[in-house]
């Protein structure tokens, strides 16, 4: 890790901080919600739909109720909006840590320069996809 | 600032945990641009999750996440707070302790629900 106090040492404690509170939403979320239960969901859902009709359509055709709940939530602004937050805290935290490690072990200047450029590519092709995946989502269910 | 014993295998599991998490995260979104693609291609990945592999592959995932995640807030409290600075050592042990419940709660409930 990059010094201590230095302003990437500090982006690191902070997107590692408010990963915290994000990846617990995205639990809730997609793990609970999008699993076994919606409670709390109607108080703060803010999906693309209301609940009645959410299920409603689950239950006309069940073989598809995950992908509703899916839709519900993937097409709603709001959850884009905290998908595209999240999906940039992940691999900005993620592919800088790695990039961390790389620096503290890999003692040959060539090597670890060509390391750390194929960590920041793979890091940016990943965030693209992941931006792309998100905002291009379009069912038009409800 | 790591010579402290207690928190020597905490450093090392931080970093093998945060590898593994960005391992999967690579995979989740190579998926995740897969499954967006309409409710057929979203069902046909769904089904690959349900097989006992990825079931549990979830559950170790779990288990590292939540590791890291508060190790990782222990971290940060520990740097900006006298109060934590000298209260590592407890940190420490209630980082595993935390860890190691919220660990079997979950994993209990994943084993449990229907894929
Ligand atoms: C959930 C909340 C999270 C918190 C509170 C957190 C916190 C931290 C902190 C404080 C560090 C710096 C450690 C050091 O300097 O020794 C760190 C490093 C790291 N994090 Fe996270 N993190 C979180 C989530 C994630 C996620 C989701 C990923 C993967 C996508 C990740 C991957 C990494 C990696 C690879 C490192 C570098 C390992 C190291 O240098 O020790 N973290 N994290």
């Amino acid at each position: 890790m990059s010094s201590r106090g230095s302003s990437a040492w500090l982006l690191q404690r902070v997107t590692g901080a408010l990963l915290f509170i994000t990846l617990g939403t995205h639990f809730y979320l997609y793990h609970y919600f999008m699993g076994p239960g919606m409670w709390g969901f109607d108080s703060i859902g803010f999906g693309a739909t209301d609940l009645a009709t959410l299920k409603a359509m689950m239950e006309s055709n069940p073989e598809m109720a995950k992908y509703y709940k899916l839709a519900h939530l993937f097409a709603a602004p709001l959850w884009k909006v905290f998908d595209v937050t999240f999906i940039s805290l992940g691999t900005y935290h993620g592919f800088y840590g790695i990039k961390a490690i790389i620096d503290d072990w890999v003692t040959h200047d060539g090597w670890r320069s060509v390391a750390n450029w194929v960590v920041y590519i793979c890091g940016v092709v990943l965030w693209v996809m992941g931006i792309v995946a998100v905002i291009s989502f379009n069912p038009e269910l409800f | 600032m790591y010579k402290i014993k207690e928190g020597m295998l905490a450093w090392i599991l931080h970093k093998i945990t945060g590898i593994a998490i960005v391992a999967f995260l690579i995979f989740h979104i190579w998926s995740m641009s897969k499954m967006s693609k309409g409710p057929e291609a979203f069902n046909a990945v769904i089904e690959t999750y349900k097989t006992p592999l990825f079931r549990a592959g979830e559950v170790l995932l779990l288990g590292g996440v939540l590791f890291h995640a508060l190790n990782g807030m222990r971290l940060i409290l520990g740097e900006f707070t006298a109060w934590a600075m000298k209260q590592h050592k407890l940190l420490v042990y209630l980082t595993y302790i935390l860890a190691g419940a919220l660990f079997l709660v979950g994993a209990w409930f994943m084993w449990r629900a229907e894929g």
